[in-house]
Parts: C-alpha cells; sequence; structure tokens
C-alpha cells in the first residue's frame, strides 16, 4: 500500500478514445498521474501523441503505452514498467475502457454476417475478462493503494438487446458479473470495484454499431434533458468518485446516464 | 520493391507468434481468418507488429488485403517503395 506523502496514479486502459480518454484527461485536471493503455496503429498515433504531449506541457505525468491490454504478455511487461515508474507510488483508480469486439447476428438472416466462435469467444475476453486479468496481476505486483477504486464501463446493453450487438451484450454482462465478484474478493483488500453504466454516448464504438441513429433519437426524444450523455459527464463522475478515501460502495452498476435508464 | 528472404522471414515469424502457430505452418496462401480462426484484433495486431518491424505507417484500409501471408508481404513491398520514392 502507498506510503506516506506518495503521489496518485489513474491508470486507463482503452485511453486514447471515448470514455478511457476523457478520463486520462479529467484524472490530469485533478492533479493525478496517469498510466494510460491503448492499442493503435501508427496512422492514429500522432492525434494520441499530440493529447499526450498536450496533457504534459506543463511537465509530464501522463505516460501512455501503445500495447495489446489483452495479451498477457503485454500485460506483464507493462504491469512491470508500471512498477519502475511508480516507485513507491500506488494505483488510486483503475478505469476499464477497453472497447474492442465484434457485431454481428448469432442466427442468419441472409443481410448480416453472422458472428463467428473466434469472434465472440475475443469479444467476451478482450471487453470483459481482461478487467480480471489486469486485476489480479495488479494485486500480485502490490501496485493498489489503499481505498482504490476500479470502475469498468458498461453499457445498456449488459441487459438489454440491439441488432448484431449479441457479442458486445454478452460481454457487458460477464463484466458487470466480473465486477460483482471482485468486489467480494477485494473486500479484504479495501478495494472497490464498480461498473459505470454510461447512457448513449457519441463515440468511435457507438459509431460502429449499425442503426445506432435510432438508439440517438430516442435518447434525444426520451430522456429527461433531451441530449446524449457526453464522454465529460462520465469522467466527471469518475473522478469524483475515483479519488473517494472511502472503497464502502462497491459491486454497483452506478448508472450515469442523464435518466435514459429510468425512461427507455 | 521485391521482400528479400530475411524480410519474408522476419514478417512469417512475427505472424505466427501473433497466430500461435509454428512459422512452417503458415504458407503464402493461407488464409488467416477461414484458415487459422483469426479474429479482428488479430489482424489489427498483425498490421501493427508489421508497422513495428519495417518502422512503416500503414494505413487500416489496407487490412482487407492483408488476409493473407501474401497479401501481408504485398502491402509491405508496396509501402517500402512507396516510402523509397519518397526519400
Amino acid at each position: 500500500m502507498a506510503s506516506q506523502g506518495a503521489r496518485a496514479w489513474a491508470l486507463v486502459l482503452g485511453a486514447s478514445s471515448g470514455m478511457g480518454k476523457a478520463c486520462v484527461e479529467k484524472f490530469h485536471a485533478l492533479g493525478l498521474n496517469v498510466l494510460g493503455v491503448h492499442f493503435d496503429t501508427r496512422e492514429l498515433q500522432q492525434e494520441v501523441d499530440d493529447f499526450v504531449a498536450g496533457l504534459n506541457r506543463d511537465g509530464q505525468r501522463v505516460w501512455f503505452f501503445n500495447e495489446n491490454a489483452a495479451r498477457a504478455e503485454s500485460q506483464t511487461q507493462m504491469i512491470q514498467r508500471f512498477k519502475e515508474r511508480l516507485g513507491s507510488d500506488r494505483i488510486k483508480v483503475l478505469v476499464h475502457s477497453i472497447a474492442f469486439g465484434s457485431l454481428g447476428r448469432f442466427i442468419p438472416d441472409g443481410s448480416e454476417e453472422v458472428i463467428s466462435r473466434k469472434q465472440l469467444g475475443m469479444t467476451v475476453e478482450v471487453m470483459a475478462n481482461t478487467l480480471v486479468y489486469w486485476v489480479q496481476e495488479l494485486l500480485q505486483e502490490g501496485l493498489f493503494a489503499e481505498h482504490a477504486q476500479i470502475f469498468a464501463l458498461t453499457s445498456a446493453g449488459g441487459s438489454r438487446v440491439w441488432p448484431t450487438y449479441g457479442a458486445v451484450s454478452a460481454a457487458k454482462a460477464t463484466l458487470e458479473s466480473h465486477v460483482r465478484q471482485l468486489a467480494l474478493e477485494l473486500k479484504p483488500y479495501k478495494i472497490a470495484a464498480n461498473a459505470i453504466l454510461a447512457g448513449v454516448t457519441d463515440t468511435p464504438a457507438l459509431r460502429k454499431i449499425p442503426t445506432h441513429e435510432v438508439l440517438v433519437e430516442k435518447v434525444l426524444k426520451f430522456t429527461p434533458r433531451h441530449r446524449l450523455t457526453e464522454t465529460a459527464d462520465v469522467a466527471d463522475t469518475i473522478g469524483y468518485l475515483g479519488l473517494a478515501g472511502t472503497s464502502w460502495m462497491t459491486g454497483n452498476v452506478i448508472h450515469v446516464d442523464g435518466g435514459e435508464t429510468i425512461l427507455m | 520493391m521485391t521482400l528479400s528472404e530475411e524480410q519474408k522471414q522476419t514478417i512469417k515469424q512475427a505472424l505466427a507468434e501473433i497466430f500461435e502457430v509454428d512459422p512452417s505452418d503458415l504458407r503464402d496462401e493461407t488464409r488467416f481468418r477461414e484458415d487459422l480462426g483469426a479474429e479482428s484484433l488479430m489482424a489489427i495486431e498483425v498490421l501493427v507488429e508489421v508497422e513495428r518491424k519495417f518502422d512503416v505507417a500503414i494505413k487500416q484500409e489496407f487490412l482487407p488485403r492483408m488476409a493473407t501471408l501474401a497479401g501481408v508481404y504485398e502491402v509491405v513491398s508496396e509501402v517500402l517503395a512507396a516510402n523509397a520514392a519518397k526519400a
């Protein structure tokens, strides 16, 4: 656990876009040091480099690692590098925002590609099981601070259906289950684990869902404030809860959706 | 630009590690998805690994062509040739 005077760190898995990127900005604004893991081709790397350089203009507090977080060897190598970087510091907040999965029907209807066994397995592995693997190894390496907070980004798909979203829905439901189990098993370590259920948000992940325009239209029409959730709404919530000095709130699915769930 | 045997071996070795197969099981015409069960994340891994090995940038629009070893050779060869022409 952290020593006196240690600096607080956040670790964001899936840090280069969407919710993860917004969390990096928020943590930086709150004065935390940030480790970010993303997996991008060189086509996008310049944009990521510019983002990190912008945050580090007043002194380096943000370090990004362009690696596949779902590869076991990469995970171990990165965690060893984190250990060197942190010294006696510890991770106060872990955000799991890995959004890489396959879309496709389970049952063919002639119009869409049917999801394969590998795609279904990969989607659940990457979007859900990686949370467990990362928490296991970070804990084993003693890298969590006392009262550390783990947040996993889920969606309404964890309990609702949408065409071609089956594999991702399964991953989100699994992720929420993993959060509950981690909350139980991390209690002795005073580490909280919660899922954040964001409302429909205009991110690159949303735009990949066929007919997402219908979802957007429904949200704009029916939710109390007639707007989509923004990544900053989620980052603000995680930033606030992440620095809480208590780990008592744990095992929840916290809705950050402007009331979307109660009305749709 | 034709790739050297050494360059081809570098690619084959890297891809064999990604697909967790023996390099000797990878033939030029092996289809990553149909024959090896590769999924979309592996396709990105292939692209990123080749970028790193050859210090080049490959646009994601090339991904559909990188579905076999021969396809990867072809794309890398084209990108290296384009870079050489710019230099």
